[in-house]
Parts: C-alpha cells; structure tokens; sequence
C-alpha cells in the first residue's frame, strides 16, 4: 500500500473525532475548527473537506448549529457539540487510548519480536 | 491583481463545486457551498494583500473541488444504512401479535427478531408467560378458589374474591402491556425494514 494512501486512511477516521473533540471546549465556526486543525500538522489535507463533514455530523446530530452576527460581514454558523456527540468524542477517546497503547507497545517490542 | 480576476478564480472554483456536488440532495448542496462561500469571503478579508498567488494558494488549501465532494458523498452512503428508529417490519408486528394469541410462535419470532435487546426479549417472554391463553388458562383455576372459599367464612370469601378480580385483572391487562411496551422499545434497522430474512442475521 503506498504510504500516501495509508495517511489518508488514518486520518479519515480520526479527524471527525478531532473536530468533535475541539468544539468540546467551545462553540466554533468552520474557519477556526480549520485554522486550528491547520496549527496542529498533518491532520487536514484539503481544509474544504471540513464542511461537509461538519455538515454530517450536523445531520447525524453530533453537533447542533446556530447562527452569529459578526461585527464585520455576515453571520456565521457556528457548531456546538451535542449530548451524543458529547457521548461519541467520550467513547472515541477510551478506544483511542486502548488502540495507541497497543500499538505503541507492539512497536517498542520491536515489531511484535520479544 | 484586479477584483475582475479575483472574483473570476473564485466563481470558477464555486461553480466546480456545484458541479461536482450536484447528485447531493439540494439543501444539503447549497449548506456546503455557502459554507465554503463564507469561509473564502472571510479569509479574503483577512488577506495583508489580495494577490493572485495568494488567492490561488486558498483555494489550494481549501482543496479540490471533487475531493469535497467525495467527502460530502462518503458521509451520505455511511448514513444510509444506519438504523432508523422505530419503524415495523414484518416479523415484529407478527412477532406482537402472535406473542397475545399464539404465545409461543411469537416469543421465538420476539427472539428471531433482531428489533429488541436481550433484556426485552428476556422480559417479553416471561411478564407475562403464555399471553391470552396462558391468562385464561390461569383464570380457568379461579372457580377452584371460589369453592373452597365457599365453605369458609363470609370475610374469607370477600378476600379471595378480591384477589382473583385483581389477578384476573393483571392477567388481561399484562399481554397488552408487555405489548406495547415493545412496540415502543423496538429498533428495527431501516434497510431491513418488512425484510424477515434480513431479521435473523444476528
């Protein structure tokens, strides 16, 4: 498999995750979930593939969304995580930790090797 | 660089992305696209200086047109076959019914079913056991009490008959109960909705 393709394998099944995890904090609007996904490296290729996946998560009801005036230029719709939304970045973050770890030990054992 | 040009590389852009998200369902079309027209508008204004190298390296980031559509598609055939909530399928409805009339054809229909848990199940089958004809096999013993009672005191007589109006009242209301109480915890997945052999995958 070229490596190309096995980082976007990863990525396509964390970053919703990701994007869950960061409106945790606060509600966000698409150009700052980008601009903060773009200061953490290699998650986001095409910043563009964020709306419509904010837009599942929407219809998939992760996340709610609301209108905001901005003092300059239009509104901006802005995503809150939702109760099941709060539940899935909950269960994501268990399995995560469980996954690395026993990744992280098969590759300091030496590639599964004792 | 001139607005003509600048507005020109976008409208371009916007236009490719309509296109390429045209099979999407149309709201679900004009959400992205407006998304994306208000994301470009924003870091348009926050640009020092609107260059046509700039502006082309938005666009860049913001990435292909198809690959936003590919993503958008992606999240459309993953929700398709997510279960629905709530809705009957054949071997449900018969599986309820027959739980009040043919007790034990619809428990193994209630366990052939993939629609309910199995706590559900487990209470379905047992609150309560054998449906109407369990409950009027029951009630058939009641006039076995009430002869006995019959020799003893007056108040002995009032209580039993006390007892068994309460019985017999649980009996006949339990089955449609348990009933509905399903009806209402039951999940059938979407796609196999009125499929029966879908059903008995699990």
């Amino acid at each position: 498999m070229p490596i190309d393709g096995l980082a976007t394998q990863l990525r396509k099944g964390v970053i919703e995750y990701c994007v869950l995890a960061m409106l945790k904090e606060a509600p966000l609007y698409g150009g700052e979930v980008i601009e903060i996904l773009r200061t953490k490296g290699q998650i986001l290729v095409s910043e563009g593939t964020i709306y419509p996946l904010l837009s599942r998560m929407r219809s998939e009801g992760f996340v709610e969304t609301e209108w905001r005036d901005t003092p300059a230029g239009a509104p901006r719709r802005y995503y809150r995580l939702s109760r099941s939304g709060q539940r899935a970045v909950a269960e994501f973050r268990d399995e995560w930790f469980r996954f690395r770890d026993s990744v992280d030990e098969i590759f300091r054992d030496g590639g599964g090797q004792r | 660089m001139t607005a003509v040009r600048a507005s020109q590389l976008i409208d371009a852009y916007l236009r490719r992305l309509e296109k390429e998200l045209a099979d999407l369902p149309t709201a679900k079309r004009h959400e992205i696209v407006d998304e994306i027209r208000s994301h470009i508008a924003g870091e348009r204004s926050a640009m020092v200086d609107e260059t046509d190298a700039n502006l082309m390296n938005l666009l860049d980031r913001l990435g292909d047109p198809a690959e936003i559509a590919a993503e958008a598609r992606s999240g459309a055939e993953r929700r398709r076959p997510a279960p629905g909530f709530r809705r009957f399928g054949t071997l449900e409805v018969l599986a309820l019914a027959l739980m009040l009339l043919a007790w034990p054809v619809g428990v193994i229909l209630l366990w052939a079913s993939r629609a309910w848990t199995t706590r559900e199940k487990v209470l379905g089958s047992v609150l309560p056991p054998g449906g109407y004809p369990g409950a009027f096999l029951v009630m058939s013993t009641f006039h076995w009490f009430v002869s006995m009672a019959d020799s003893g005191p007056k108040w002995g007589q009032i209580t039993v008959g006390a007892v068994l109006f309460t019985v017999s009242l649980l009996l006949l209301t339990a089955p449609i109960g348990m009933c509905v109480y399903l009806a209402t915890r039951m999940r059938v997945p979407s796609q196999q909705q009125g499929d029966v052999r879908g059903s008995s995958r699990w």
